[in-house]
């Protein structure tokens, strides 16, 4: 069953990776993230099996009830039942995080097809309800993850209290359980070493700010993550505001950085570009850090309208299909790492032709 | 700097701890701190949840501790039961070993002087300014409009010391509706009480 579910989530592409009206040169996508707890069960980490089983039940049920989520079909995954590669495909394509590798029991990730809208129940809260969309819309984002959460609030007596909010698992999500988050694509800075002096002003403000692939001063793909770490003290209109303000700063800053490396030596970032695009099109051996570095130089040759036939969607996806997991699906076999190098090649020689 | 741990590449990270009330700053490398986080040293935020909360815990001799649980110490010469959760039994043992995550509802309570000093120096304040469940609009008790206003107020005096005259219209009109706003609460109240 879960088998015949990952066939169709990967076969289906991700509403998120599209390419926004406004923004998509630098944002690569919003998400918004909300922890909620049934009042009557203790939290997943001190719940019995049977309690996690029932409240399993519960919410499944209460998405079935939700439009939003049923809209396109709904896709079901019993997490302990799943391989471990399978596991690792719903955490490449940001749908859970690294929990749920060790196939905790009981947990089961509840998606539409596009992976826009999904449940997680019983990973660190009983539900983690999560929005994804395309570039830089938290507004938009909001509010379709209150109206998803007060769909399934008509049927789930959640955890709740006057003066803390919502109560969470983690006293780091207590309030409103929000965690807003936009992924950035953020060459410009990166070159003109400008981004040492952003991550300090961001972390200033109370946000997090890491490399989506790697510490922030070794990141292959250049994709930047930034989000809240307040939940509590703080409405959610305000919390997603702030982040607004700054990310809107943040590319401002990018294009600016883009357009002065194009002043300032305008070869070596065409000969960037150009190399990029020459190993992805005719390389055949590509490691993921490499696939990735050029696929930044790609994107960035995108944006300057230097390709006709390559867009911002296409990239985005190769960003996700590059991944090892991701890839070993694509190529329908268990490879080698030197193996995976080879396909790898080969899928980006393939999606590049014109 | 260099990094404490490996004395060789430059310190990117640093990083205060509370160790036995005494502040101690930590300098660390990405590489090392890195490995550190594995380990479970130091968390994805840069530090680590259950010690920001342990830390604290180990003052609570310094920070007198609430009624109740002077009452429960007195009963139960047990350390480990000074902080044991009646509903679900989670313990201040089990707080740690999950990084710093609570069992249930209740644990707000059971726990309440760990936490409370840790939203302190974690969020941005102690009170619920968000929605209700199954409400979209701001969460508005009487606790939440207080400090609303006062934060108005703060802000209303800033712009008008920048000389901002518009936005410090905005922010004095908001400032009276969220007046009027405490006051139908307060007279809802008195009625409740009559």
């Amino acid at each position: 069953m879960s088998n015949e579910n990952l066939q169709q989530l990967l076969n289906t592409p991700a509403a998120f990776l599209a390419e926004p009206e406004k923004d998509g040169n630098v944002a690569v996508f919003t998400r918004i993230r909300l922890a909620r707890n049934i009042s009557t069960f203790p939290f997943p980490c001190a719940a019995h099996p049977e309690q996690l089983t029932e409240i399993c039940e519960l919410v499944t049920a209460a998405a079935g009830n939700c439009e939003k989520m049923n809209k396109d079909g709904c896709l079901s995954f019993d997490i302990a039942e799943m391989t471990p590669a399978d596991r690792e495909i719903l955490k490449e394509r940001f749908l859970a995080g690294k929990e749920i590798l060790s196939g905790p029991e009981n947990c089961r990730l509840l998606t539409g097809k596009d992976s826009s809208c999904s449940i997680l129940i019983n990973d660190e809260d009983h539900l983690r309800i999560q929005i994804l969309a395309p570039g830089f819309q938290l507004d938009q984002a909001w509010v379709d993850t209150d109206a998803l959460d007060n769909a399934l609030s008509a049927h789930l007596d959640y955890a709740f209290d006057d003066q803390l909010g919502f109560l969470t698992s983690s006293p780091a999500n207590t309030g409103t359980g929000l965690k807003a988050s936009v992924l950035l694509h953020l060459p410009g800075l990166v070159m003109t070493g400008k981004l040492g002096p952003t991550i300090q002003g961001v972390n200033k403000l109370n946000l997090a700010f890491r490399g989506l692939y790697g510490e922030p001063n070794e990141n292959p793909g250049n994709l930047f993550l930034i989000s809240n770490q307040v939940t509590l003290g703080d409405s959610e209109t305000g919390i997603i505001g702030k982040l607004s303000q700054v990310v809107r700063q943040l590319i401002l800053h990018e294009n600016a950085a883009r357009q002065l490396v194009i002043q300032k030596d305008q070869a070596a970032l065409l000969d960037h570009v150009g190399r990029s695009y020459g190993i992805l099109r005719h390389g055949f051996k590509l490691s993921v850090k490499e696939a990735l570095n050029c696929l930044s130089g790609l994107r960035l040759g995108v944006d300057m309208k230097l390709f006709s036939h390559v867009d911002m969607n296409c990239v985005n996806e190769m960003f996700l299909t590059v991944q090892p997991v991701h890839l070993q699906k694509y190529a329908e076999k268990n490879l080698s790492a030197a193996e995976r190098d080879v396909f790898r090649a080969e899928y980006c020689r393939e999606k590049l032709k014109k | 700097m260099l990094c404490d741990n490996c004395q060789k590449n430059e310190a990117t990270i640093h990083i205060k701890r509370v160790v036995e009330g005494k502040v101690r700053a930590i300098h660390l490398c990405a590489e090392c701190a890195k490995e550190q986080e594995e380990q479970g040293a130091v968390g994805a935020l840069g530090f680590n949840l259950a010690e920001v909360l342990f830390n604290i815990a180990g003052l609570r001799d310094i920070v007198p501790p609430e009624p109740e649980t002077e009452e429960e110490t007195v009963e139960d010469s047990g350390s480990d039961t000074t902080f044991c959760c009646p509903d679900c039994g989670w313990t201040m043992e089990k707080l740690r070993q999950s990084n710093g995550k609570l069992g249930c509802s209740e644990c707000y309570r059971s726990f309440a002087v760990v936490i409370h000093d840790a939203f302190s120096r974690m969020q941005r304040g102690k009170i619920h300014m968000g929605k209700k469940p199954g409400d979209a609009r701001p969460f508005q008790t009487r606790a939440a409009l207080q400090l609303e206003i006062a934060r108005c107020k703060k802000e209303l005096s800033e712009l008008v010391r920048r000389e901002e005259y518009e936005r410090a219209a905005v922010c004095r009109d908001k400032l009276n509706e969220l007046t009027f706003q405490l006051l139908d609460i307060e007279s809802q109240e008195d009625d409740n009480e009559q």
